[in-house]
């Protein structure tokens, strides 16, 4: 293992010194803004003076002959000349001008019209462009003087330009990612020219589906994520550092398990049952799934988040879930900069929970199970007192720990003018808080841009990381045999605190707990034994070719392809659940398995665009396209059984009794096709509209073809007239669009009916084997697109001189022809099938504030606030139903309806019964006309005949009891109401970004509000819902009602009802308030930096969720551990969110 | 510009001929059902398909003896809350994959029949017999599912559209469904070959088919259907049997066991049964079973045969016997194992402890295979036996004649003869009955069921049927009550206990009337 990170970097390293030759040498033709030449010649013609130029310089004359008579007769004898000159000398007397292009071409044309300053008007000015901030020098940085392009120049390596003007002349300096700057010749004095960036600027590029645009000049909802901020959070993956930034983009994580990934919905689910993901657009790799672990969040130059139909239309059948379109660093004109960044730090579980103590725990077991807590416990004379102060194991203890966490990143960047690389390497690994469990990752990527000629231009990017994700899942149900027993935190939670009387075995080191009848097995020693790695290799290329047609045409030409190969490993020794022969439901001995999953993903894109230059106000522009897309899969597996050897590890897998192998693939194909035109009037009206034609391989071909139109006006107030008084208003916008998106996230065999032959549906007869088939799935031939229409409104205002920047957006969504995978009555002979099903609308409206607060000398404070409203509602659903009902599986529960979408309310609501406490002693009669010197334990209690049974046969004081809604008498499934949301009603974020001299902090607030969750730990760790025996519970339990303490509303020991009810006995609500990212760091400087011979140096420690407000009662209110639109909100044995803490160094050199 | 013109028309061309046919992409890793079902294998092949579907987790694998159906017989003292001690829930999830495991194998049969004549080249009488089997095995399954759950949709086509009127279908009233089921096997009873061709009970025969209409009339002449005249019809198909002189009891009633644990078929006697194969491990872990494991004697050691039993016998079970009658201490294991250093003892029960009994009718240490594993076991597990078949002949006949017929004296005799060892063809006082009425003659033939065919899922529905379930219940209860105290016992007192009229049907599953709202939920749920 340890060799594949060193043999990466060094690979990366002889890379770096190949591009740095490269780069080199491209550099030195490009030398000299001042050409000197030497061009000689008696009576000879224009043609032979230019072929000397030509020779000399490489640079070739074009002309029109109609403009000029190359024939014409000079003499001319220039000895190191400036080429300026030269051509001045050439082209005296004639009204013609010259243009020195990049491309070595030099164009004749007739000279404008204005009043050329004589050159004798002229005197060379000379200066200095640098960074406003970074006082790094600027490298190619265009000085354009206003007028006369003949005399336009670049700055040199060292930043230098120098100019020949008049006095009164205009100089426009600009450069890529800077805002561009005028300046009228004669300020230009000895002090450096400084540019600054743009980020967070009005005039800022933003990405968006297949080009790029002006943040000004955007009609659609486009949303950028400050990178800087989001790069302060110290986690492995950017996804998880989204959340509480963006207004409209909810991102949580169901759980902490590491290297899983976030769930990030924009604008509220569309899709019930298929995924709500966005779309990604990597380096224009559109991607349905990002591997987000695979990209190192310190490559990433921007994020684009498209909200609404007028952005995302352009990617059509994929567009409806929102579209994050992600550039990542290219390489920087200048000096070539070395970075390295380090952090080491911890990860803890953010909370534990409190369980019932020894004492407790006998004491619960003597009223449960009086039998077997006299077996024991309670013999020998030891009575429940005997335990008060018996030692408490709490096998929490040995579970969680503090992991270690640590990540390094080295970048080299630079180029010029020509070309432009990056590269970059990183290496991370974080221990999980539980053990046994981690992440890490190694990767490294390649930008090259490079421009070949004028016209032409190409870069490249390569990504390779392997990433490796340990530990069994926490929430997974890893045994069928024992689906109960193998749900981690539920194990350990539940696992007996206490050895028994009078034992001597070591109970902590006994690999099962022989009390409870289901043959517990000891959670702390299988899960430190089992191996479960899920191993990544992902490369991801894309390559771009722009190709100038003329002035007006260019062609794009972009191919891609993502290759991963995810290696899954198990194996399970003698000393795992899942491998011992002691259970009697192993069938498997010690076992193990691996199995290769290929994915891979190419696209090729085609667009060309065409950009004409327009007079009077008008500019238009038009892109048409065409792309093709496939994916793939592959999945090979076998599995190996009873290996003798177990200290082989899966290298002995070859020797035990085969097991179940693996093989299935799947291919899917998308073509495409599209266009879109903006048209903007006056710099006031601007339009937009686009269209998009999909034909997916997932239907059939009388339901392949789609088509994604979107309309969209934005009008620029601020330049109205009327507005020009109101000068503390920088820039207003009112936008509006309409269009349709896709979803085409299904099976992409949906529509075929299949057979398999499992060895499940084996038979045999007369004890010889014989196969069996079986219908394995459904094909659902009418299945269509989902489509999604979507309305947005929106303003966009900048105050005060860019002070305070507002954003606004309301949306309307309505999403049609569902595509769900609907559960269907078993009685079909399926479970499940795809089928377009009702409508879906989503309304919401999101709002951003991004203020700067105090803008001191040393003391700067920035904030940004966003917050979003989205208000989800069933329509309409298929074949005249009124409600759709769904399960989640944890435990023993896997056929209880939870959630309810009903037409008219939100998807995802908790659906259950009332609790209504417990039955109290007054509800029952008992014998001799309920005579209260009876003993309660010799009473027998007969429920008085108003009182609502709970659906048990048999109930006595203290059992859990519900609100008979419909008033039967009973109380079972029709008595089920709704009881809560698993939505949320709103979320949102604070930023802040406080610096004084070198200090800077960053504090991240995020929340998310109004929505419940449904504790189903409690189910059986707060009242034994499957009366186990011996099982331990949580805290709370040692509070539950009895004789004793009749004013309890937690179930009596065996009161807790029929099993397979849910009740807001254990809905939560789940709102909170987190400090979610705190990063406080210090730069030096440069007095120490530039005696280090650094550029840059700074220390920071950062943390991750720091603390939460909640009145949630589980580990962690940010959970979902059976994540769907359909079904939010439910905690089951999840792997608890982590804190981190890291600190942390950055250096540049 | 004629360039940028050549350009664009020379990519869409590229693009436009692209996507013609390379959008058509079909699976390569399954089979389409349109083009199998051609050839003799297939249908074979879609046939044990249909035959697996009884060694599911939810039909006769892992939750079989683990769903109360033996009643006053025995009690599943290691789960509770849920339908082993009739505490039972709508969202109980064994009754759930109970109910989608029969119809996944109802879907499988109307698959084949719908398209077993597609390839009318496979010769007549191949295809007769495979749609027979089919017939019978879809009949066998809805008989499942009426007599647990009463009236169920009765599907008999498969689906062909994903719509609501296809998917949701209401309960056909619980009549409606036994005629079907007896239509159904009479049509496959004329198509299934003869056992004596097969040679063995575990492929559907003549003989079962038989076998099994005389038990769905007897099911149907009882409660709640109760339509008397099917005493008649269940009496001639019972004789149907009686008359093939191939069957006949195997002398031994303990070896009858003994066979099925060791796949020696025995077509005299084993009608139909479920075959179990392997030990539970390799390639064919999945069609390994768990007869005498969650219904046999408790024990530790693999060489024995490790067993977590889940049922303890009751009182009424063992004192259903005569002391004289041999099959009590094999129904009823009078020991139990106690594994100490590796070494495994057998040691008796104290008279007085009726309640802490394993069933003994199954036993893994009558196993030969040296392969014996802690997790499956190759035991078959009988659906019918003949003495089931000479016991509901004497039911039929004594309820037709409304007073016991030399006939049923003589069928209810051979079995009782049988097992207490004697010769089943010779009158013998010890074993015989005699000089009973209508009525003692009846409350002999229950009480005979148990001691003949105790633990074999039967136990409940015969309650059912003959409107005694409660009383039996509540009188099982009473001995719960009296007996001596240990853990298991407390789950035989909540049990019985809980039992209750609503408990003669389990409820229709919440999960299934959440996706069906055309379903109805049975009384008391």
């Amino acid at each position: 293992m340890s060799m594949n990170p060193i043999a990466q970097i060094f690979k990366q390293g002889m890379i770096i010194i190949t591009f740095l030759i490269l780069c080199t040498s491209a550099y030195a033709q490009n030398q000299g803004g001042e050409i000197k030449l030497t061009v000689t010649g008696n009576n000879i013609t224009l043609a032979q003076a230019f072929q000397q130029i030509k020779k000399q310089t490489g640079l070739t004359v074009f002309y029109n002959n109609q403009l000029l008579n190359d024939n014409e007769k000079t003499s001319i004898d220039l000895k190191n000349t400036s080429l300026n000159v030269v051509l001045n000398t050439l082209l005296k007397g004639k009204n013609i001008a010259y243009e020195i292009r990049r491309d070595k071409v030099i164009v004749l044309n007739s000279k404008p019209v204005t009043a050329q300053p004589k050159q004798e008007d002229l005197s060379v000015v000379k200066g200095k462009v640098m960074d406003a901030e970074t006082n790094q020098t600027l490298i190619g940085v265009s000085v354009m003087v206003k007028g006369d392009r003949s005399r336009s120049t670049i700055t040199d390596k060292d930043g230098n330009f120098s100019v020949r003007v008049a006095k009164s002349d205009l100089l426009t300096f600009s450069y890529v990612g800077y805002s561009p700057m005028d300046m009228v010749a004669s300020n230009i004095k000895n002090e450096a020219i400084k540019l600054s960036s743009k980020s967070g600027d009005l005039n800022e590029i933003v990405i968006i589906g297949y080009g790029a645009v002006n943040r000004k000049d955007l009609t659609g909802s486009v949303a950028q994520v400050k990178i800087e901020d989001m790069q302060k959070s110290p986690v492995a993956s950017f996804d998880q550092a989204l959340a509480g930034r963006i207004a409209g983009v909810q991102v949580s994580t169901s759980e902490g398990q590491p290297g899983s990934v976030a769930n990030i919905v924009i604008r509220g689910g569309n899709s019930l049952t298929q995924s709500n993901t966005p779309l990604y657009v990597i380096d224009g790799f559109p991607m349905e799934d990002a591997n987000t672990l695979a990209i190192n969040p310190q490559d990433i130059k921007s994020i684009s988040i498209l909200k609404d139909a007028s952005a995302t239309a352009i990617y059509g059948s994929r567009g409806a879930n929102g579209v994050i379109v992600i550039e990542t660093k290219d390489g920087k004109v200048g000096k070539t900069s070395i970075a390295y960044d380090a952090n080491v730090g911890t990860q803890t579980v953010t909370k534990r929970m409190e369980l019932m103590n020894a004492y407790d725990f006998v004491k619960y077991q003597a009223e449960f199970d009086p039998v077997y807590a006299d077996q024991a416990f309670l013999n020998n004379g030891a009575t429940v007192e005997s335990y008060r102060n018996t030692p408490t194991i709490d096998w929490q203890d040995k579970l969680f720990r503090q992991g270690l966490t640590q990540n390094h990143n080295l970048s080299v960047n630079g180029g010029n003018n020509n070309t432009k690389f990056s590269i970059s390497a990183n290496i991370s690994d974080h221990q999980g808080a539980i053990i046994n469990s981690g992440f890490n990752r190694y990767q490294g990527r390649v930008f090259v841009n490079h421009n070949v000629n004028k016209n032409l231009s190409f870069n490249l990017q390569a990504n390779y990381a392997k990433y490796k994700s340990y530990g069994d899942l926490a929430s997974s149900n890893t045994s069928t045999n024992q689906p109960y027993a193998s749900f981690l935190l539920y194990r350990v939670w539940g696992y007996r605190p206490l050895n028994r009387n009078g034992s001597t075995a070591d109970f902590e080191e006994e690999l099962i707990d022989s009390d409870g009848n289901d043959q517990r097995f000891n959670p702390i020693i299988d899960y430190s034994n089992s191996l479960n790695e899920r191993v990544n290799e992902n490369f991801n290329t894309s390559g771009n070719l722009s190709y100038k047609l003329s002035n007006n045409f260019t062609l794009r030409i972009r191919g891609g392809l993502n290759s991963r190969r995810l290696q899954e490993v198990t194996f399970y020794d003698s000393k795992t659940s899942r491998g011992t022969s002691l259970l009697a439901s192993n069938t498997k001995g010690v076992n193990g398995g691996v199995r290769y999953t290929d994915y891979i993903n190419w696209v090729n894109e085609n667009t060309l665009t065409y950009k004409p230059r327009l007079k009077n106000g008008h500019s238009f522009d038009a892109m048409v396209g065409w792309t093709i897309q496939g994916d793939k899969f592959n999945r090979f597996g076998l599995t190996s059984e009873n290996l003798p050897n177990e200290t082989l590890n899966i290298y002995g897998l070859e020797e035990g009794t085969p097991g179940a192998n693996t093989a299935t693939m799947q291919e899917s194909m998308l073509i495409s096709y599209l266009g879109r035109v903006n048209y903007s009037l006056k710099d006031k009206y601007l339009f937009t509209a686009s269209l998009r034609a999909d034909g997916s391989s997932k239907f059939a071909s009388n339901n392949r073809w789609s088509y994604f139109p979107s309309a969209a006006f934005a009008w620029k107030i601020t330049n109205e007239d009327f507005m020009k008084n109101l000068s503390f208003i920088d820039d207003a916008k009112l936008r509006t669009s309409y269009g349709l998106t896709g979803n085409n996230r299904i099976d992409p065999y949906a529509i075929f009916s299949q057979m398999t032959l499992p060895y499940s549906a084996y038979y045999s007869f007369g004890d010889k084997v014989s196969q069996g088939i079986t219908l394995s799935s459904f094909g659902n031939k009418s299945l269509k697109w989902e489509t999604t229409e979507q309305l947005d409104i929106g303003l966009d205002l900048s105050l005060f001189k860019q002070r305070v920047n507002i954003t606004a957006d309301w949306y309307k969504k309505t999403t049609k022809d569902l595509l769900l995978r609907a559960n269907v009555p078993y009685s079909s002979g399926y479970s499940t099938i795809y089928k377009n099903i009702g409508k879906v609308g989503n309304q919401g409206f999101e709002f951003s504030l991004s203020t700067v607060n105090v803008k001191g000398k040393s003391f700067k404070w920035e904030s940004d606030f966003n917050i979003s409203f989205n208000n989800n509602k069933v329509l309409a659903l298929a074949d005249d139903e009124t409600r759709l009902l769904s399960t989640v599986s944890w435990g023993n529960y896997g056929s209880t309806n939870l959630y309810i979408a009903e037409i008219g309310k939100p998807v995802g609501q908790f659906y259950g019964l009332l609790f209504d406490g417990l039955y109290q002693v007054s509800d029952f009669t008992w014998q001799n006309n309920s005579d209260p010197s009876i003993a309660h334990a010799n009473r027998t209690y007969t429920l008085k005949a108003n009182v609502p049974r709970n659906g048990a046969s048999t109930i006595k004081p203290g059992d859990i009891k519900y609100v008979d809604v419909n008033g039967d008498g009973t109380t079972n499934i029709q008595d089920n109401v709704v009881i809560g949301r698993g939505l949320p009603i709103h979320t949102g974020g604070f930023n802040n970004n406080f610096s004084y001299k070198n200090f800077s902090l960053n504090v991240l607030f995020q929340w998310s509000y109004g929505n419940d969750i449904m504790n189903a730990n409690r189910i059986y760790l707060e009242g034994n819902d499957a009366s186990r025996s011996a099982l331990n519970q949580f805290a709370t339990y040692a509070n539950r009602w009895t004789y004793e303490n009749q004013s309890s509303n937690i179930p009596r020991a065996g009161g807790q009802g029929l099993s397979n009810f849910y009740s807001t006995r254990t809905l939560e609500d789940g709102s909170y308030l987190r400090l979610k990212t705190v990063q406080l760091s210090y730069n030096f400087p440069t007095s120490i930096t530039k005696k280090l011979k650094m550029e840059n140096l700074g220390v920071y420690i950062s943390g991750q969720n720091l603390y939460t407000w909640t009145n949630y009662s589980g580990m962690d209110p940010e959970v979902s551990t059976r994540n769907s639109t359909l079904t939010p909100g439910l905690d089951y044995s999840s792997y608890p969110q982590m804190r981190m803490f890291v600190f942390g160094l950055k250096t540049t050199f | 510009m004629k360039r940028i013109t050549l350009t664009i028309i020379a990519i869409a061309t590229i693009g436009l001929n692209a996507c013609k046919n390379i959008l058509d992409i079909a699976p390569k890793d399954s089979i389409a059902p349109e083009s199998y079902y051609s050839n003799e294998a297939e249908l074979q092949t879609a046939l044990s398909g249909i035959y697996s579907t009884f060694i599911k987790g939810g039909t006769f694998l892992n939750n079989m003896s683990r769903m109360g159906l033996d009643a006053d017989e025995a009690y599943n003292w290691r789960e509770q809350n849920q339908v082993s001690d009739y505490f039972t829930s709508p969202g109980d999830t064994k009754i759930l994959n109970f109910w989608r495991e029969y119809y996944a194998g109802i879907e499988r049969a109307n698959k084949l029949l719908a398209n077993i004549d597609k390839n009318t080249e496979i010769p007549q009488n191949k295809r007769d017999v495979v749609r027979g089997e089919a017939l019978f095995l879809r009949a066998y399954f809805y008989f499942q599912l009426v007599s647990n759950f009463g009236g169920v949709p009765l599907i008999l086509k498969s689906i062909e559209t994903s719509d609501a009127s296809e998917l949701q279908i209401p309960r056909t009233d619980s009549k409606q469904v036994y005629e079907q089921i007896i239509a159904d096997m009479k049509t496959a009873s004329t198509l299934v070959q003869d056992i004596n061709i097969i040679g063995n009970g575990g492929r559907v025969n003549k003989s079962a088919v038989y076998g099994m209409l005389a038990r769905v009339c007897l099911y149907m002449a009882g409660n709640p259907i109760n339509d008397v005249s099917k005493y008649a019809e269940a009496k001639t198909w019972a004789q149907k049997v009686m008359e093939n002189p191939i069957h006949k009891l195997n002398p031994s009633y303990q070896q009858v066991f003994v066979n099925y644990a060791n796949d020696k078929y025995d077509i005299g006697e084993s009608l139909f049964e479920i075959e179990f194969y392997g030990n539970g491990s390799g390639l064919y872990a999945n069609l390994g079973g768990f007869v005498g494991f969650n219904n046999g004697i408790r024990c530790t050691d693999v060489n024995v045969g490790y067993a977590f039993d889940y049922l303890l016998c009751t009182a009424y079970a063992y004192n259903s016997f005569a002391t004289a009658d041999l099959r009590r201490d094999w129904a009823i294991a009078p020991f139990q194992y106690t594994t100490t250093n590796n070494v495994t003892t057998k040691s008796n029960w104290p008279a007085q402890n009726l309640f802490n009994r394993n069933p003994g009718k199954f036993r893994r240490e009558s196993e030969t295979s040296t392969a014996k594993t802690s997790a499956r076991t190759n035991q078959n597990y009988p659906l019918l036996r003949f003495s089931d078949v000479l016991l509901m002949f004497a039911e039929a006949d004594n309820e037709i004649n409304q007073a016991p017929t030399t006939a049923a004296y003589e069928a209810i005799n051979k079995v009782r003869r049988r097992g207490y060892g004697f010769d089943q063809n010779t009158p013998n006082t010890t074993s015989d009955l005699s000089n009973l009425n209508y009525q003692t003659f009846k409350e002999q033939l229950q009480a005979e069921r148990t001691r003949e065919l105790a633990f074999e899922n039967m136990r409940k529905h015969d309650l059912v049927r003959w409107g005694i379930f409660v009383p039996k219940m509540k009188s099982t209860l009473a001995d719960a009550k009296i007996a001596p105290s240990f853990t298991g016992l407390l789950r035989a007192q909540s049990a019985y206990e809980n039992a209750s009229q609503r408990d003669v049907l389990w409820p229709i599953p919440s999960y299934e009337i959440g996706v069906n709202p055309k379903l109805t939920q049975n009384p008391g749920y």
